[in-house]
């Protein structure tokens, strides 16, 4: 059971990317974070979990986030939660619209309005700023994303993700099958090898940073390559290096960097 | 050939079979090969290039040697003979033999250019070398077999 002092955030969101980003942007000790992907199954959220805020977008179905956010007004129970609605397409007079509606902000679905609500939050719920901040890098990693065209090197490092608890792993043979991966799921960790066919590591980082929605992803390239190269892929936005040959125990190391769920063993 | 240009090769070996496949390694004595078969059942293969030196690297495994080495890397059960996987092990690790090299080659201020690695499954069939250039072979012994690394580099003229 969560403490009494933890404030619960309910989002409803039709996209598994979205999600993510926004939980992993408010991830606090001081939040309990829930998402829906619709606006009815917001509505049975809202009834059984009693959430202390929703943010919802706009474009979640049939009862858009408008829609929603008239209905929970004329919820006795809920006629005082607060409520973001935000969206990517800004339909005309949508901030206006918003306030009709009783919705409390209105955000824009971009980098600048998902980290703005960090500070909406904090004056809705009076949480001191600092506390929505993480406490260092590391984030939660579940669901891993391994580009390499060498199907030996999948399994070994699938197996030392099992040993370290990740199940959830998504295997690409190249730059161009890991891009796709990273535009439709969810990716906490990215780890590549350099040298692919296709679309090698370096190319496809390049193509991930220059993606804002994509460029927090943290990269791991595994590599064989001398270290001037590695210094140039670093710069291209890789945030570490492995180099092969490794033992389970350095990669294990690397991956701890990165993860909360990671441990040596 | 200067024993500088074959250090790095012998110990990137060494290294990697004994890192990626916890497999305890002997290096024994070097010799000069007199023919151009493969050594073992399955080899990789792959071309180096810097301003002064080209050449092949070659890395050549029997078959109870490479059916360990795969089995401890990857954690499944050893194969009972060469298939796609042991194929893809095998250009696995001349990939990261010769770029072990490279790195070390480099920190001796030689720079090369390696090209993808290719793999041929079968004993004693002709390899490409350079022509009037030694091949120098390093034998390695594991508890599981033999395998070869051999150089076959040469000066730019």
């Amino acid at each position: 059971m969560p403490s009494k002092n933890v404030k619960k955030i309910l989002f409803v969101e039709p996209s598994n990317v979205i999600q993510k980003k926004l939980a992993l942007s408010l991830a606090n000790e001081s939040f309990e974070f829930r998402a829906v992907k619709n606006a009815d199954q917001a509505l049975v959220a809202i009834i059984r979990w009693h959430p202390d805020i929703l943010i919802s977008s706009i474009e979640v179905g049939n009862i858009t986030g408008f829609d929603l956010c008239l209905i929970i007004r004329m919820m006795p129970d809920f006629v005082g939660m607060p409520i973001i609605l935000f969206s990517s397409s800004d339909p005309k007079n949508a901030s206006q619209k918003a306030e009709d509606v009783g919705a409390d902000y209105y955000v824009q679905k971009d980098e600048k309005g998902i980290s703005s609500l960090n500070r909406i939050i904090t004056d809705i719920l009076h949480v001191p700023e600092a506390s929505l901040l993480p406490s260092d890098e590391k984030r939660p990693i579940r669901t891993v994303l391994l580009v390499d065209d060498s199907v030996t090197m999948r399994k070994i490092i699938r197996n030392i993700l099992l040993g370290i608890g990740i199940t959830n792993v998504l295997e690409a043979h190249d730059g161009v099958e890991g891009l796709q991966l990273i535009k439709t799921e969810a990716i906490d960790l990215v780890i590549s090898d350099w040298s692919m066919p296709r679309m090698n590591g370096l190319e496809m980082v390049k193509k991930i940073r220059t993606n804002s929605q994509f460029d927090s992803i943290p990269i791991v390239m595994v590599t064989a390559e001398v270290e001037e190269e590695i210094q140039k892929a670093m710069h291209l936005g890789v945030n570490d290096y492995l180099r092969k040959p490794f033992n389970p125990l350095d990669m294990k190391k690397m991956i701890a960097k990165f993860t909360e769920c990671a441990t040596e063993k | 050939m200067k024993a500088e240009f074959l250090n790095p090769f012998l110990s990137a070996a060494k290294s990697v079979i004994e890192t990626m496949a916890h497999l305890s390694v002997r290096v024994k004595a070097l010799s000069l090969k007199e023919n151009k078969a493969t050594y073992g059942v399955i080899t990789g293969i792959i071309g180096l290039a810097s301003e002064t030196i080209t050449g092949t690297m070659v890395i050549s495994f029997s078959e109870p040697c490479i059916l360990k080495i795969v089995s401890n890397m990857t954690g499944e059960p050893e194969k009972t003979k060469i298939d796609a996987e042991v194929v893809d092990a095998v250009g696995e690790l001349t990939n990261m033999i010769s770029g072990g090299a490279k790195n070390q080659l480099a920190k001796m201020k030689m720079k090369f250019d390696l090209s993808l690695p290719t793999t041929i499954v079968g004993k004693n069939i002709d390899i490409g070398y350079r022509a009037n250039t030694p091949i120098i072979v390093i034998p390695f012994m594991t508890a599981s077999g033999e395998f070869v690394v051999e150089a076959n580099l040469a000066l730019r003229t």
